[in-house]
């Protein structure tokens, strides 16, 4: 990944402009379209930590639900039990979340550090497996109330209070004072991992997916490096957890750690593209806006998995570097860029 | 003489079979060595054991690297033995086919220079890594094809790709695998010079092994022969042409 | 306390009905490479056509499950020609990304054609009854199906160790590009080995059908016991598909007895366990 470029476009200005029209949307937006808005960020960041480890590393996990939802279950718990006895007066909601969010990251941090150490030992189809049966088993713990916290399948409730900030009022549970909370952790969010892949550890990474005896050969630990990343991409995943449970006000082992919670950043990192940057982003997009447009159409809504199993069938067989690729090729088209195939 | 690469007793067993069988060579900083032998003679395994893919059943291997001393690197994984100072290139085009070939050597450089933990700087507009990668591209004749995909590339460049990574680590010694593998005579003949030439421009030491007997003979300063997992010679191209061990052994294979 | 027979009878029971989704699962991986997260679809295809065949059409559960078995032995037929076949020189992941598509498209179009509610078939009348023996009695239903699965193992590892095509599955399973070079039709083998995977996770789901309530989310539920035995068994391993199926059979069925919810939770210790300490599986590594 070569990528300096944005979908074939200058990345800087594209950037920015993106970020333009993000921070303008709410204002011109009904409000439930913030708040899909802010589902797509959410979801572009989860989908994009995730393909550190599968478009960059070559890694393929299918239990990231775990960091997911794992961020997510420890903010509410946290929320729920501890927060009401925090001395911060009127400011005490927002700092509960800051340090329940806080919390759900090194939670998800603390499961991947063996579950990766464990995992990397592996190859392919078996750290797929690895990782679907870490997740699995903590759905299962979850789901059976084990430990006591979880309050089993019925999940629990995530609601963020108004904060009393020296007189102004700041109301989380708000969507439009939400979404910029949203977009004020999701942008650096993604700047960061955009570093992260443009660096020499993204760039060894990639060589590591490409070929990974060789790279060792050329003096990297290979199985040390793709650790690191599965802890980053990990990090970046509990930050989207921790970002979606007041989102969905809500938390249940079904919606954040059965496997099929897994294998949403999966479609879309297939369907976006998952050798760009930007990929997953796309996919993300498409993802969350096919499944609004189906909503309008009932027909198509009672079968949407029939929609998205075709969708991925055919980008899979016909275009396997994502609708993302597809774009870029026709960018360079436009632009008269030489360009490889989609 | 400055030992740069030495084996001791060096065996390696695959249950009933010696694939290699108490080799002991002391291979010399200034010389190029050829290793050459018929097919099954434990060639590959041999290199095998020195880049640590593989542990042998016994004996011990040792490496004059970067640290300037020799050591003891037997048994050591093979990004370690890499690190110290050990490079190799392979007989089968093994390069990142999806990466470009000036990335191809961005890895190399990264891994060398210990950069592979950094995760914010960019590797795009890091000048001081273009240019030691592209020094390598200079010295392989890959230059013109820097930002070509090396899953693109024609057979030779890619020879040469193979090359330039063993290379851009600044290896002490670098194992080279039948580099003139599947080539015509002309990329042969380029081959051969462009050994030579980085033989005579670098401080790397050239190990290769070959079944090219001319180019071989053109080429080495010392030839070790195996047969069947022993080494049956260990001399000058004179030497060992009129060693009757040698004759015998190819001969002998050849019914 | 008496002997748990019950709950060895019931394990057993699950373990035969896991066994014929694993085996194909195993099968087909071990031969084409592929690992197939439809096959819990296709299972529960099977459950559904014989609901079909045997309630609506014929009145005879027999038809049914023969049709169900030759049903989705052709779906699964059809699906090699039409899809895996040009994923083969790709990713083994891409190749699962795509079986996980046909899961997302075969339960949407079941649910299109049957709803998503419960369904229930009559267990046949001729195994209506119960079985006494050992002191309890037991469905003879039930023992129909443990019949069944180890019958299909006896089959199986008949056919597979005495058969010429026995042997090219085992040939090709070690090494494709050999095979192909002796003049196995490959993609000829490839379809016929995904057909009797399929054949064979039909006649489970059919099986299963007069046992339980179901829904198109059946697919799910088993794909993911069926990946955890094949693991645990060892991928392409035939008697590990058979042993690991009767092992989870039997985890859930006497977990029940430890707490709600331990059923569920030990398959997935196990196959923790088993891919950190012993990968290839328990019986793996041979191919076999």
């Amino acid at each position: 990944m070569s990528d300096e470029t944005i979908l074939g476009l200058p990345a800087r200005p594209t950037a920015l402009a993106a970020l333009a029209v993000l921070v303008v949307a709410p204002f011109v937006l009904p409000t439930f379209q913030t708040y899909v808005l802010s589902e797509v960020l959410v979801l572009a960041l989860f989908a994009t930590g995730f393909n550190l480890l599968y478009g960059y590393t070559g890694l393929l996990s299918f239990g990231h639900a775990m960091f997911f939802g794992g961020a997510g279950y420890a903010l509410g718990i946290f929320l729920r039990d501890v927060a009401p006895s925090l001395p911060f007066g009127g400011a005490t909601p927002l700092v509960a979340f800051a340090i329940a969010a806080v919390l759900g990251v090194l939670v998800a941090t603390a499961i991947a550090i063996p579950v990766g150490y464990l995992s990397v030992r592996l190859e392919e189809i078996y750290f797929a497996m690895l990782t679907l049966s870490f997740s699995m088993a903590l759905y299962t713990l979850v789901n059976q109330n084990y430990f006591g916290v979880t309050n089993g399948s019925d999940g629990i409730l995530v609601l963020l209070q108004t904060s009393n900030l020296f007189g102004f009022q700041l109301s989380l549970y708000d969507r439009v004072t939400y979404y910029f909370v949203i977009l004020l952790v999701v942008a650096p969010a993604m700047y960061i991992l955009w570093r992260v892949s443009n660096s020499p550890f993204g760039l060894v990474s990639e060589a590591i997916r490409e070929n990974s005896e060789r790279a060792s050969g050329l003096g990297i630990d290979v199985r040390r490096h793709q650790w690191g990343a599965f802890v980053l991409s990990a990090v970046f995943t509990g930050i989207a957890g921790v970002l979606v449970a007041p989102l969905h006000s809500s938390l249940s082992p079904g919606a954040s750690l059965h496997w099929t919670i897994s294998a949403e950043p999966v479609i879309m990192t297939v369907f976006g593209g998952p050798y760009s940057f930007i990929g997953p982003t796309v996919g993300a997009l498409f993802y969350r806006y096919i499944r609004w447009g189906i909503t309008q159409f009932p027909l198509l809504e009672a079968h949407w998995q029939l929609v998205f199993g075709t969708l991925i069938l055919v980008i899979v067989v016909f275009a396997p570097r994502g609708v993302s690729g597809l774009l870029k090729w026709a960018v360079d088209r436009v632009r008269g860029n030489g360009g490889e195939s989609a | 003489m400055t030992t740069v690469l030495k084996t001791e007793d060096l065996r390696r067993e695959f249950g009933a079979l010696c694939a290699v069988d108490d080799v002991s060579v002391e291979i010399d900083s200034e010389e190029v060595t050829s290793i050459i032998g018929p097919n099954g003679a434990g060639k590959t395994t041999f290199y095998n054991l020195l880049s640590g893919r593989l542990d042998p059943t016994a004996g011990e291997v040792f490496l004059r690297g970067r640290s300037g001393e020799l050591e003891n690197v037997t048994g050591l994984p093979p990004h370690d033995i890499a690190q110290r100072g050990l490079s190799r290139a392979y007989q089968i085009n093994n390069n990142f086919e999806g990466l470009s070939v000036l990335d191809n050597v961005r890895v190399a450089r990264v891994s060398t220079t210990d950069r592979s933990k950094e995760l914010l700087s960019r590797y795009h507009t890091d000048d001081e890594l273009r240019e030691a990668a592209e020094d390598v591209l200079d010295l392989t004749g890959l230059r013109d094809v820097a930002e070509t995909e090396a899953a693109n590339l024609s057979h030779g460049d890619k020879r040469k790709v193979e090359i330039a990574l063993s290379l851009a680590t600044d290896p002490a010694v670098v194992l080279l695998d039948e580099p003139t593998a599947g080539m015509n005579p002309s990329e042969s003949e380029e081959m051969v010079e462009l050994i030579k030439e980085l033989d005579e421009t670098t401080d790397t030491t050239f190990v290769l092994t070959e079944h090219d007997i001319d180019m071989v003979l053109e080429i080495s300063d010392r030839i070790l022969v195996l047969h069947r997992g022993e080494l049956i010679a260990n001399g000058t191209p004179d030497e060992v042409m009129a060693n009757e061990d040698v004759t015998t052994a190819y001969l002998g294979e050849r019914q | 306390m008496a002997l748990p027979i019950q709950e060895v009878l019931t394990g057993l029971s699950l373990g035969s009905r896991y066994f014929l989704v694993a085996i194909g699962l195993s099968l087909i991986f071990g031969v084409l490479g592929v690992l197939n997260f439809a096959h819990g679809a296709l299972y529960m295809i099977g459950a559904y056509v014989s609901l079909t065949v045997a309630q609506n059409v014929t009145g005879s559960f027999w038809v049914g499950l023969v049709a169900a078995g030759l049903a989705v032995g052709l779906l699964g037929a059809i699906i090699e020609m039409g899809l895996i076949r040009r994923v083969y020189d790709r990713d083994e992941l891409d190749q699962l990304i795509l079986t996980f598509a046909l899961v997302l498209v075969i339960t949407d179009l079941t649910r299109t054609v049957w709803g998503s509610g419960n369904q229930t078939m009559a267990t046949p009348e001729l195994l209506a009854s119960n079985v006494h023996f050992l002191g309890t009695s037991y469905p003879a239903y039930r023992l129909f199906v443990i019949v069944v699965g180890f019958a299909a193992m006896g089959v199986f590892w008949y056919a597979i160790q005495r058969t010429y095509l026995g042997r090219l599955v085992r040939a090709t399973s070690s090494d494709r590009d050999m095979a192909a070079l002796l003049g196995v039709n490959v993609p000829r083998l490839y379809t016929g080995v995904f057909f009797v995977g399929s054949f064979l996770a039909g006649i489970g789901g059919a099986l299963a059908a007069p046992m339980q309530a179901f829904t198109p989310a059946l697919g799910d539920q088993v794909i993911i016991n069926a990946f955890v035995i094949v693991v645990i068994g060892g991928l392409g391993s035939f008697t590990g598909a058979f042993v690991g199926a009767m092992f989870i059979g039997l985890l859930q069925s006497f977990g029940v007895l430890i707490a709600t919810g331990v059923g569920q939770l030990l398959p997935f210790l196990a196959m923790i366990l088993v891919l950190v300490f012993r990968p290839e599986g328990l019986f793996g590594g041979e191919g076999q």
